[in-house]
């Protein structure tokens, strides 16, 4: 039996799987607030279960492991530190944002500075951030499985189109639960690959040992010898200098600070308590995985110093499973890859969706509309957005996938300000919102044209000190005209 | 998991097409097995044909046969076949990889052979049945593609068909529950179909529509029971004391004004005025509380608007106002004369009172129904100041009036004396448009000799 049928024959059953448990939300779902936020219902364990789910895309999954295979231990502070950087910063935000009875972040601003175009500027930032990312997310997953399954590109997109559009028509009561059962596959394959991988290695302390001598190329047209001890090397031997980290930072870790995907799930948990502990918990499993695939990528390079038949680091974890370490868990690892852009992306739909429906549509018309038709307009666009990300994603442009890589520096610039000096700082004036969002933006634009490979840095700062000049200014200006 | 209608239909529909999709891909799997088998089949044995005419060829060529057959077994190895084999005594001469003596009686393997009776040899091919599913199995992948896609999409098309299905039946349920007093009928069930929930929540708000008029009603009748105990109470106690008290005001008259025009006179007068008043109040109080019995007889409902016309005659004429009586027969009806002089006293009055100056008045009298079940209907049509919605509702309640000088007994007094004679009364009115009171009663008999016309 070849490999890819094997393969087909374990995505069949987790499709079954998948139908399962993304049934039910729609029964489940009365209205707006059941649809994107679960009506605030999560208990932790669910909490838990969405957030990490949410989190672990196939950047985690593909991007860790390729990035440690190539760049070694370095990738824990050029990526997983400003993750969970940006994590602690989740906890202060769920101290605050419990207060305001929100279904959005959008909808926060509107309510904390008192105006509707912040919402409308969000809501627009929004949909088409989450649009380019789904895009990115639904490319990735088509070439992993086109290439494993030895399946059309095409077909395997549509196949994920269809789960994430299925999931997402049932809300969030739906996605929550298919990221029950996508963690659980992610957990499984992560741990299956890591043991598998130290068995072939031959353990532990011969997977560094070993790691230690390594001083070949990654891939064969890679630009970096990797220099011997490098792989184990803080900033691997100069290839990953302290300022690359330091500007990682503030891409990675405050843009996930104010990723609304993640601050959608402070407001669905069930309260202040929870939303807390299901960060704290999550970043405890989270730290479990993380070393699971450092162990992945250093073991996959102990195997194979040089892969040649692949150039990106994205690869490297299918070509491992698929090649050095084929086993009969092949097939279940592989479902765990496919699990993890899926769950990302169908969290990202809803939210797209929300931006657009709650954010702009409702905010702007300011009807009345009955829950059942919000609903139905809310699937609509959700079909909208994914059928656009489909038709985007067959052939996808090399700018996108380029530009890919700032969309956090969107949500850093523009969304940090506001959010955080919202919450924490009394001060903070409608006028000093709209300034940072659109001095955040405008100047992250100018150096992503510019060609600069950190634009984030420049957008948080700028953003940052427009917020609390024109704050500022207008408060000063607002008190004397209460005095008098 | 729950037995709702969602897993009701999902369920055995996902089933199904799990089934059909299994019995579909088993189908193809056994067919191209069998293609495959069928040319593998016909492989070998033209193999083997090949191979003995090899043989026959190095019979020819060399005469000595253990020579001949070492050159051939030899060649044979050569070419490394590895499904090939040659028997000879049940020992092999040539082994293919996958076979030994016991499996050669297996059916794990499709063998292909012939005797080779120069040499009692017997040369055969071996193939592993399982290695031809495997390869089968590999050329349905689309077919397992196509069978996710499927199923994919029809799950979501099946939830959403249920759902369909499942959530107005879900709202009518929590519409139903919410029903708790009689402010709650002022909401609508909003389930705008045109199936069967179509119609279960269109009969779900008659039903309601229904109750809230019953309610209404009986609400209604308990106060005025109430009402009337009280009144007939009352009344009474009225009656006697304003007789004694009207006899001696017109004996004091009497005796203190000889004069007809004496101003005194004038002011007795206008007590003993009042004094009616007062006692006609009573008396509508006591008729409307304990109206008398029906006594039922055969009563002509044309000489009873007759009577009732030239009794209101000056009152009409006073404003100008035009009577209109239209009708096809006279009808008799069972029931009580008076009671039935005075229901159209009261409704004509009201009529004549609506309207300002100038107007008509239209009663129509009009036989419905079959003859097993006859009714007569008679309707009192004005275009006088008719009734806004909001008073239209407490239009039968006792003491209920929009007149200064009314005593807002009329009509309740005329309601349940068209109950009590078996009648039903409906009132419609439209604000500054005028007001149709509509009665039924059942039918007693038709006088044909009547006069055809009959104009006032």
């Amino acid at each position: 039996m070849s490999k890819s049928i094997i393969y087909i024959l374990h995505f069949a059953i987790y499709t079954i799987l998948l139908l399962f448990f993304g049934k039910g939300g729609f029964k489940k779902t009365n209205n707006a607030r059941d649809f994107f936020v679960a009506n605030n219902s999560f208990g932790v364990m669910q909490s838990v279960f969405t957030y990490c789910a949410t989190w672990f895309s196939a950047a985690s999954m593909q991007g860790v492991t390729g990035n440690v295979y190539a760049y070694g231990i370095s990738t824990i502070l050029y990526s997983i530190a400003p993750w969970f950087f940006g994590a602690i910063l989740h906890i202060i935000l769920s101290t605050k944002l419990k207060d305001y009875n929100v279904i959005t972040v959008p909808e926060f601003l509107k309510i904390r500075y008192n105006s509707k175009s912040l919402q409308v500027l969000g809501g627009l930032l929004v949909v088409i951030t989450y649009t380019l990312y789904i895009i990115i997310q639904v490319a990735g997953f088509g070439i992993v499985i086109s290439e494993l399954l030895n399946i059309n590109y095409f077909i395997s997109i549509l196949l994920i189109y269809l789960f994430i559009i299925y999931t997402t028509f049932g809300g969030l009561f739906s996605v929550a639960r298919t990221h029950i059962l996508n963690l659980t596959l992610v957990i499984v394959s992560i741990i299956a690959s890591a043991a598998i991988v130290l068995e072939a290695v031959g353990g532990l302390e011969v997977l560094f040992e070993s790691a230690a001598l390594i001083n070949t190329k990654p891939f064969t047209d890679f630009t970096y010898v990797t220099e011997s001890s490098g792989l184990l090397h803080p900033f691997a031997k100069g290839q990953m200098p302290a300022s690359v980290i330091f500007m990682s930072f503030f891409g990675w870790g405050l843009g996930l600070s104010t990723n609304p995907q993640y601050a959608t799930r402070i407001i669905s948990a069930k309260d202040r308590k929870t939303a807390k502990k299901m960060i704290i918990y999550s970043l405890i499993i989270l730290s479990i995985l993380y070393f699971g695939l450092i162990i992945i990528g250093l073991g996959a390079r102990v195997l194979v110093p040089t892969i040649e038949s692949i150039s990106s680091v994205d690869e490297v974890f299918p070509y491992l499973i698929n090649n050095t370490i084929y086993s009969p868990f092949s097939g279940l690892i592989l479902i765990g890859i496919c699990a993890a852009p899926i769950s990302t992306a169908n969290s990202q739909l809803l939210l797209a969706s929300s931006g657009f429906t709650y954010d702009i549509y409702k905010n702007l018309t300011n009807k009345n509309i009955g829950d059942n038709k919000f609903l139905n307009i809310n699937r609509i666009f959700i079909f909208i957005v994914a059928t656009i990300a489909l038709i985007l994603a067959v052939e996808p442009p090399q700018s996108l996938l380029e530009y890919g890589g700032y969309l956090w520096g969107f949500f850093s610039s523009t969304f940090l300000a506001p959010l955080y000096g919202g919450l924490f700082w009394k001060r903070a004036t409608k006028q000093g919102a709209i300034a940072s969002f659109i001095a955040g933006i405008i100047t992250l634009i100018i150096f992503i044209i510019k060609g600069s490979k950190y634009p984030s840095l420049p957008g948080v700062i700028v953003s940052g000190i427009t917020f609390y000049i024109v704050s500022t200014y207008y408060h000063h200006k607002g008190s004397a005209k209460d005095e008098k | 998991m729950r037995n709702d209608i969602e897993n009701k239909i999902l369920i055995p529909f996902m089933l199904l097409l799990i089934l059909s999709i299994l019995t579909l891909t088993t189908i193809s799997i056994a067919n191209n097995y069998e293609l495959v088998l069928a040319s593998e089949i016909e492989n070998s044995t033209r193999e083997i044909k090949n191979i003995v005419l090899l043989m026959d060829d190095i019979n020819n060529k060399i005469h000595d046969e253990e020579e001949a057959k070492e050159f051939i077994l030899n060649n044979l190895i050569e070419s490394k076949n590895e499904n090939f084999f040659i028997i000879s005594n049940r020992e092999f001469l040539i082994r293919s990889d996958s076979i030994d003596d016991k499996s050669i009686d297996s059916d794990d393997f499709l063998i292909t052979y012939e005797q080779y009776e120069k040499y009692d040899w017997t040369l055969g091919y071996a193939l592993e049945k399982s290695s031809f599913f495997y390869e089968v199995l590999d050329n349905e992948k689309n077919l397992i593609l196509a069978a996710i896609i499927v199923m994919i999409i029809s799950m979501q098309i099946t939830i959403i068909v249920s759902y369909n299905i499942s959530k107005p039946i879900k709202q009518l349920a929590i519409y139903c529950d919410k029903i708790i007093d009689s402010s709650s009928f002022q909401e609508k069930i909003d389930v705008k179909r045109s199936d069967e929930i179509g119609t279960l929540s269109e009969a779900l708000n008659n039903m309601i529509w229904r109750l809230e008029e019953n309610n209404e009603r009986l609400i209604e009748l308990k106060s005025l029971s109430t009402i009337g105990q009280f009144a007939a109470g009352i009344a009474h106690e009225i009656r006697n004391p304003l007789t004694g008290m009207k006899t001696s005001i017109q004996v004091l008259k009497y005796r203190l004004c000889k004069e007809d025009n004496s101003t005194n006179g004038k002011l007795f007068d206008g007590v003993i005025n009042e004094i009616d008043r007062i006692n006609e109040l009573v008396t509508g109080l006591l008729d409307f509380s304990r109206p008398r019995a029906p006594a039922f007889q055969e009563t002509k409902i044309l000489n009873v608007i007759d009577k009732t016309l030239k009794g209101i005659n000056k009152a009409s004429e006073g404003k100008s106002i035009k009577i209109d009586l239209r009708y096809k027969e006279d009808i008799i009806i069972w029931a009580d004369n008076s009671h039935i002089e005075q229901v159209f006293l009261n409704i004509l009055n009201n009529a004549i009172n609506s309207i300002k100056s100038r107007g008509i008045i239209n009663i129509i009298i009009n036989r419905l129904g079959n003859d097993d079940n006859d009714l007569v209907e008679i309707q009192i049509q004005d275009n006088g100041c008719g009734i806004d919605e909001e008073n239209l509702k407490k239009i039968f309640n006792p003491f209920f009036t929009t007149r200064n000088k009314g005593t807002g007994l009329g009509l309740s007094i005329v309601y349940e004396l068209v109950k009590i004679n078996k009648g039903k009364i409906k009132i419609n009115s439209i604000l500054n448009e005028g007001t149709n009171v509509i009665m039924e009663f059942p039918i007693h008999g038709v006088d044909k000799n009547e006069d055809k016309n009959l104009n006032n």
